[in-house]
């Protein structure tokens, strides 16, 4: 079952379409990276998931319930933290947090030991009777992670949910949606900042200019990566001169100093034979790690040059 | 009863907020250093100010300022979008929000009585003639009611403008519209006259007036459930 599903979601501020079709689907149980640029259209499309702004057409159902009909009582197991958090200046992380808690309808009983624990999970402790206003952006970002699965929600909706985190943060951030989701929660998340999320990721969603370009689960995405092979040489001449040698073999390659970067997945007898009978012998050959990073890049570049053509 | 226990978590939290913000020592100690500044040289004089700074600058302005802090700081502090995917209805989350300034206002207004009687008998020395007594208790009761009524408008013009200084500007305005207005017989047909209108003539009667009163009100009320619920979703 599809946590998320949208059909031909579409939303036009005038004449702007800031979503173009969207057709999600999102796995039950899985962490799903929803990946584009600022300005993609990520946070419209999760202020739609949530109904807090109606779509132009399309359909959203989240958990196989239509948004636009569900009771009131269904918001109990959606999670969500959009754009920067930010909570009641005046109050303390701890009152934030408990009143919150409380529009959540969380039982007296259970409502304090809860939010210790996850401020405990957060490294918030410390701060728990600091007015928010004094908080770091990172303190106040986990209060909102806090806020959006206080309830224990069956899907969490999370928007640039590593904002302003240090390092710790984000690895404590990590491990905790890795929790959930081995419990079960679906993770929905947005970001711009792809590093962070290469490590959790199941599945994976692009997102550019309001058009979903792609959404694949992680793993065969990452089996389809082209990593381009690395040669070196001695010097930047006998570069140029590889570099010469395949071009008259119809295989690109960049050229930077002494190092050659060849579009090519494996040393093929192709280019060996190539370059041994032209007598330029690189000293050493990688594999370049090609970062998810790169790889959306090179797809809104191919996505670009098409539009173009 | 699920929603009035929803509207009591609302109400309980919104109480908070507004305690937490120093609503209610503020507006008491403004008014107790207004008494001390202006309380005259007998309970009709110490009776009549304290009348007008409850009716007049509490009752509109400050009334103003806390129905429209309560809605405006969704916005301006941008907590907004955490209310609108909860289990608690947007209309529950108003009613709550609605109740709680009502409960603080009445709050508000009986610690200034207190006060007022209290800082008259240290400054006096006697207890209040009968007189005066009635005379607060003829005003303020219907007054107070005058002025829920009218705050109710506040929370529309803040959730519209996303703002909090432009409702509290215009709740001034109409202060010094009731001050000018406040000893005229046109007085009695403008809704933000009313209150002291009443206080300068105990015990008149104006349907139309009255009528105007709640009609503010109610259109404070649905312009709010209009801003949170329709407008907002566009």
């Amino acid at each position: 079952m599809n946590a998320i599903e949208t059909k031909d979601l579409t939303k036009q501020y005038g004449g702007l379409t800031a979503l173009n079709q969207v057709n999600l689907q999102v796995p039950a149980g899985s962490i799903y990276g929803f990946i584009g640029l600022n300005g993609a259209g990520k946070t419209t499309t999760m202020r739609i998931l949530l109904n807090m702004i109606k779509a132009t057409s399309g359909s959203v159902r989240l958990l196989g319930e239509d948004v636009q009909h569900v009771k009131t009582d269904f918001w109990n197991k959606i999670g969500y933290l959009i754009e920067t958090p930010q909570s009641y200046s005046q109050l303390t992380t701890y009152e934030n947090l408990d009143l919150y808690a409380r529009l959540r309808e969380i039982p007296s009983g259970v409502r304090a030991d809860r939010i210790e624990q996850y401020m405990a999970e957060l490294g918030l402790t410390a701060y728990r009777n600091q007015r928010v206003r004094e908080l770091s952006l990172g303190n106040r970002q986990k209060i909102g992670l806090i806020k959006a699965l206080i309830h224990e929600p069956e899907l969490l909706l999370l928007d640039e949910p590593t904002n302003g985190l240090d390092p710790q943060g984000l690895n404590q951030v990590r491990l905790l949606l890795q929790k959930l989701a081995k419990k079960g929660t679906t993770v929905f998340l947005s970001s711009h900042i792809l590093a962070e999320m290469e490590q959790m990721l199941t599945h994976v969603g692009f997102l550019n200019h309001g058009r979903l370009i792609r959404q694949t689960d992680y793993q065969g995405f990452l089996g389809q990566r082209q990593q381009p092979l690395i040669a070196t040489f001695v010097n930047a001449d006998e570069t140029l001169r590889a570099q010469r040698v395949l071009s008259a073999s119809a295989i690109r390659s960049t050229c930077a100093d002494t190092t050659l970067t060849i579009q090519a997945p494996t040393k093929s007898p192709k280019i060996i034979q190539a370059l041994v009978t032209q007598n330029v012998v690189p000293i050493s050959w990688q594999k370049k790690q090609v970062s998810l990073e790169d790889q959306f890049l090179a797809m809104l570049d191919s996505e670009d040059s098409n539009a173009h053509n | 009863m699920r929603i009035i226990k929803q509207t009591a978590i609302v109400i309980s939290i919104e109480m908070h907020k507004i305690f937490r913000a120093g609503f209610i020592p503020i507006s008491a100690a403004a008014f107790l250093f207004l008494l001390l500044v202006k309380h005259g040289q007998n309970w009709a004089d110490f009776t009549n100010s304290g009348l007008m700074f409850i009716v007049a600058l509490i009752g509109l302005v400050g009334f103003g300022a806390l129905s429209s802090w309560v809605f405006a700081q969704e916005f301006t502090a941008q907590t907004f979008k955490d209310l609108l995917a909860l289990p608690i209805s947007r209309k529950t989350i108003i009613a709550g929000k609605m109740l709680a300034i009502e409960l603080s206002e009445l709050a508000i207004t009986v610690l200034e009585v207190l006060l007022l009687l209290g800082t008259g008998w240290l400054w006096l020395r006697t207890p209040i003639p009968a007189g005066q007594w009635q005379l607060i208790t003829l005003v303020v009761p219907r007054t107070f009611v005058y002025n829920v009524l009218l705050s109710l408008v506040w929370p529309f013009i803040a959730s519209l403008t996303r703002s909090v200084l432009i409702p509290t500007a215009l709740s001034f305005a109409t202060m010094i519209v009731a001050v000018m207005f406040a000893g005229q017989t046109v007085g009695q047909y403008i809704p933000w006259v009313i209150p002291s209108y009443n206080l300068a003539n105990p015990g008149f009667s104006s349907s139309i007036g009255y009528l105007l009163i709640v009609l503010i009100g109610l259109i404070g009320i649905y312009g709010t459930i209009y801003v949170w619920t329709v407008k907002d979703q566009q």
